[in-house]
């Protein structure tokens, strides 16, 4: 079993320490079951007795057990050790300074740098009605489109008019820099702020229909995240709660006032890159990719799906809550930017 | 029996002793410590039951 653990103020709290100190508990615990199995051993007793055989047996699988939920513990101990590192300096060692300053004369160079911002003209693709509201994070997650279409927009009526779910696409590591969610896009929002997805994915919240104050719920992967966290931060926008998925929170403004949940793979090296996973407002969740496999292969959005479901089903999420006053199904709008046409 | 039963039962009477601190322990809440305490009382459980059988083996 691994134990999902939020490392953020907030709704829940953890110390390092309280966690140390309950892996020396169980290890004191299984040196304790270890010297009774050893003392039953068959070396020390009749061996044609069967309590004492299945006694023993039992002590061996209890010993067995301990050793699983410790190497489970100390599992999540390594994950939050990273991150805490993380708070000084980026996963790859440089210091933060460095990869910012790196970031503005990568962007100074960029044929889009004296254009920011701008309304980056994008297309619908597809349209589907029927679409139900999201029930929880792995919803959310499923929803998440991919680079073809990269922003989906689902709209609600409610008694008190519409509320839209918002699901952004995360950086497309083939694309070249004709296309706004290139690698590059996640350098653009580091250094200025922007960048020419968000400038897309604002175009497209217009096109949908959302004003200043109609209620918003984002959900992002990778620099879908980002782009997440910069509409709440916007005063354009009424974010009632945003969730991130392998996105590196810590180098965009922090937003306060606005529900969040972050969720990383300490084996993804995007959030890490981040560096200040505990800086950005909300409640951050690390828990281990499964299978755990460190790079991009623990990035990408189908390794996450796994992760969500455990966390779902810890089922003490009321962060983004019910919306019951949703009058029936709603409808879903898929888009794309003209410039990778 | 070739053991001390008293031996094995002491041994597992502490490890329950060291579960109940553990779980009392502060610096740790949310859904995963209500986890945890979950599985240290399945651990504890059965660690009772294992201290009774030492002392009723004969």
């Amino acid at each position: 079993m691994i134990f999902p653990v939020s490392v953020t103020e907030g709704t829940f709290r953890y110390t390092l320490d309280a966690l140390l100190a309950r892996s020396d508990d169980l290890r004191r615990v299984g040196s304790l079951v270890a010297q009774a199995s050893a003392l039953t051993g068959l070396s020390a007793g009749p061996i044609n007795d069967p309590a004492h055989i299945l006694f023993h047996a039992d002590l061996v699988s209890m010993a067995a057990d301990l050793a699983t939920i410790r190497a489970d513990l100390d599992g999540v101990i390594a994950a939050i050790e990273p991150a805490e590192f993380a708070r000084a300096s980026v996963a790859t060692g440089a210091p933060w300074p460095v990869v910012r300053l790196l970031s503005e004369s990568l962007t100074q160079l960029s044929p889009w740098s004296e254009e920011f911002p701008r309304a980056t003209p994008i297309r619908e693709t597809e349209r589907r009605d029927d679409i139900a509201p999201p029930r929880n994070l792995s919803d959310r997650l499923d929803r998440i489109p991919d680079s073809d279409s990269p922003i989906r927009i689902d709209r609600f009526e409610t008694s008190t008019g519409p509320r839209f779910e918002l699901y952004i696409a995360g950086t497309d590591f083939s694309a070249g820099p004709a296309n706004p969610w290139w690698a590059g896009g996640n350098l653009e929002m580091f250094a200025s702020g922007q960048s020419r997805s968000l400038a897309a994915t604002e175009t497209a919240l217009r096109a949908a229909g959302v004003a200043a104050t109609t209620p918003l719920v984002i959900t992002g992967h990778s620099q879908g995240g980002l782009i997440a966290i910069a509409l709440a931060a916007s005063p354009r926008y009424s974010v009632d709660g945003i969730v991130t998925i392998g996105s590196p929170v810590g180098v965009v403004e922090e937003i306060r006032d606005t529900p969040a949940i972050h969720i990383a793979h300490p084996e993804d090296p995007v959030p890490a890159l981040g560096g200040t996973v505990s800086e950005a407002s909300g409640t951050t969740w690390l828990a281990h990719s499964e299978p755990r496999r460190l790079g991009a292969d623990a990035h990408v959005l189908k390794s996450y799906r796994s992760t969500v479901a455990r966390i779902d089903a810890m089922g003490e999420f009321d962060l983004l809550g019910e919306s019951p006053n949703i009058a029936g199904p709603g409808t879903a709008v898929w888009y794309r930017t003209r410039s990778t046409e | 029996m070739g053991m001390s039963t008293q031996s094995v039962a002491a041994f597992l009477d502490e490890a329950v002793n060291i579960l109940d601190r553990s779980r009392e322990r502060d610096g740790w809440f949310g859904p995963a410590r209500n986890a945890y305490d979950s599985l240290a009382e399945e651990l504890r459980t059965r660690l009772v039951a294992l201290a009774v059988g030492a002392r009723g083996i004969a």
